[in-house]
């Protein structure tokens, strides 16, 4: 089948020549026709186009098995990286031309790509740097205000280390993001208690428990679990902050720790204003807001819960959401165990 | 009191590091030529060192696996860098903690507390207090002495008198006391510290001394 379309299109390419044949081959039965007594009967004129045809045919299975052997070259097989490979073994002149453009376009291709992802690199270092180093005068910043704590307002105090606390969590998302894709290089995983990963995340954002007066409450016994202490605590820190965020004072913030025989599950059980069901589905979402974050002076980025997934998805974790409009929303983090079952599969 | 060595490049976070250690007693000293971290620490001879990673000359590894072919004095390392390939790389190369910044001095000075304990057995000076306007606070068994009686105090009963104690003279606010009765496992919510402010206030009654704290209508509470 393919064969015969690739022969077809063959002598589609050819179709000139072929008319052309045609034409001469009628003219020159004419010309001999038009002398007088001329020795021409229909079965010469059949002798000879018999034998022109076979020589055609001869000529165009010729032509059609090299131009193959190109063809084949500029057929895409499956898996094949197309920007690797130089073309080469062309014979015809056509086909050197079509092979010296070709090979042109991959090397200058090549030398982009080197361009870009050198540039890319390079923008990484950049703000891993940066990071580091905004760490710094933020951490004078902290200290400082820490040695003036007594001596200027409380209110502004706390005001003043809640902007402090801001900076650190927007610092801390560039360094996340721009860590997403080189997550192999840089994780540890290691027997964590959860207790001892949830606890300083709530400390953290004290200020803003105590602001809002939400009534936070640990259920259910620690339970030690297999990943990287860091990554969880940042994942969950986001989850904190959006449950806070969204959460109307004086509301409720559960956090529940079960296990069963598929694995242990941290769920964060608040009472807030709830995600529209038609949102559930987009929250995980880069860049995606959904109609609590148009909501004024809540400042959504999008970023948070894409980046807790995404981290998630990398260590094994699975997060869910549940939620109810105007009653609240659960957010479930599941480590499943691993079982030398799985770990043969 | 121990003496701690702050091996930071930045001027302000050394500055301010050296402060707040020497409110808590300990005797510090600043590294401002980074040549020779390693020959300062030989004539000092810290009981503790804080320990930089980014620094001029050579980093802080280099100081850290330098020190420890001699010393096994505690370290604990501070820097912005936190990957964990830095606190591994901090550990295998000898020390004994890992702070990352920013950091609230507060956690710094525990774990420098702590460390201090275990390598050297200290039974922290158990004559530890604070002592204001005749009341002593014992740090070391949460219990109080007014009036020659000893009264031992609830752990929420023994922070809010600590930090009122510590800051007295000043108003602390009730977000403020809130935030010191913090509790890992539930919210801690204004009653509560009502109740503990009532009756931390009665057992010092009960020992014939009135007024030790007062209210500050709207504003919070104070130790005058």
């Amino acid at each position: 089948m393919n064969h015969l379309k690739t022969l077809l299109g063959f002598l589609k390419d050819r179709w000139l020549l072929l008319a052309a044949w045609l034409i001469l081959f009628v003219l020159t039965v004419l010309v001999f026709w038009l002398i007088p007594h001329s020795p021409l009967d229909w079965g010469t004129v059949g002798y000879l186009f018999l034998m022109q045809c076979v020589l055609l045919v001869f000529f165009l299975a010729v032509s059609f098995l090299a131009k193959r052997r190109f063809w084949q070259k500029l057929t895409p097989r499956s898996g094949e990286n197309l920007l690797q490979n130089y073309l080469q073994g062309a014979r015809s002149v056509e086909e050197e031309r079509i092979e010296r453009y070709i090979n042109q376009l991959i090397s200058e291709h090549q030398e982009l790509m080197q361009q870009v992802v050198g540039n890319q690199e390079e923008q990484k270092e950049y703000i891993d740097s940066w990071v580091h180093e905004i760490k710094v005068p933020l951490a004078a910043s902290r200290l400082l205000l820490h040695a003036v704590e007594f001596d200027i307002p409380d209110d502004k105090f706390i005001l003043l280390e809640n902007e402090l606390n801001r900076i650190d969590a927007y610092v801390e998302q560039v360094l996340y993001v721009s860590r997403l894709d080189s997550f192999s290089k840089d994780y540890l995983v290691q027997e964590v208690s959860i207790k001892s990963v949830i606890q300083p995340v709530l400390r953290n954002q004290a200020n803003y428990f105590i602001q809002k007066n939400l009534h936070y409450k640990v259920v259910g016994d620690d339970q030690p679990i297999l990943t990287d202490e860091k990554w969880l605590s940042f994942i969950f820190s986001q989850l904190v902050s959006n449950a806070v965020k969204y959460t109307p004072d004086n509301g409720q913030l559960t956090i529940q720790i079960d296990k069963d025989p598929q694995g242990t599950y941290l769920r964060l059980i608040d009472t807030g204003i709830g995600i529209p069901p038609e949102d559930l589905r987009r929250i995980f979402d880069k860049g995606f807001t959904g109609e609590n974050g148009r909501k004024t002076d809540t400042h959504s980025t999008g970023l948070g819960l894409y980046l807790a997934k995404n981290l998630a998805k990398e260590l094994g974790i699975e997060l869910t959401a549940a939620s109810t409009v105007g009653k609240g929303t659960t957010m479930t983090l599941f480590f499943p165990l691993l079982s030398y079952y799985e770990e043969i599969r | 009191m121990a003496k701690i060595m702050v091996v930071e490049d930045e001027v302000v976070i050394r500055q301010l590091i050296m402060e707040e250690l020497e409110k808590w007693q300990f005797d510090t000293i600043g590294t401002t030529d980074f040549h020779q971290v390693g020959a300062d620490f030989e004539a000092e001879n810290p009981q503790l060192i804080l320990l930089d990673i980014n620094l001029p000359v050579f980093d802080g590894y280099y100081w850290c696996q330098k020190i420890r072919e001699t010393s096994k004095v505690p370290i604990i390392f501070i820097s912005s860098r936190n990957t964990n390939m830095d606190m591994i790389m901090a550990m295998n190369m000898g020390a004994d903690d890992f702070v990352t910044k920013p950091f609230e001095i507060d956690v710094l000075i525990a774990k420098i507390n702590a460390l201090l304990r275990r390598s050297y057995n200290y039974v922290e000076s158990s004559n530890e207090t604070l002592v204001h306007n005749g009341l002593t606070l014992n740090i070391d068994n949460s219990s109080m002495s007014i009036n020659d009686e000893t009264i031992d105090l609830s752990k929420n009963e023994y922070r809010l008198l600590y930090i009122l104690m510590k800051n007295h003279g000043k108003i602390l606010s009730r977000e403020k006391l809130l935030r010191a009765l913090w509790d890992d496992e539930r919210f801690v919510d204004d009653n509560t510290l009502t109740v503990n402010i009532n009756r931390l206030r009665r057992k010092i009654e009960q020992t014939g001394t009135a007024g030790y704290i007062e209210t500050k209508v709207g504003q919070g509470y104070i130790v005058p």
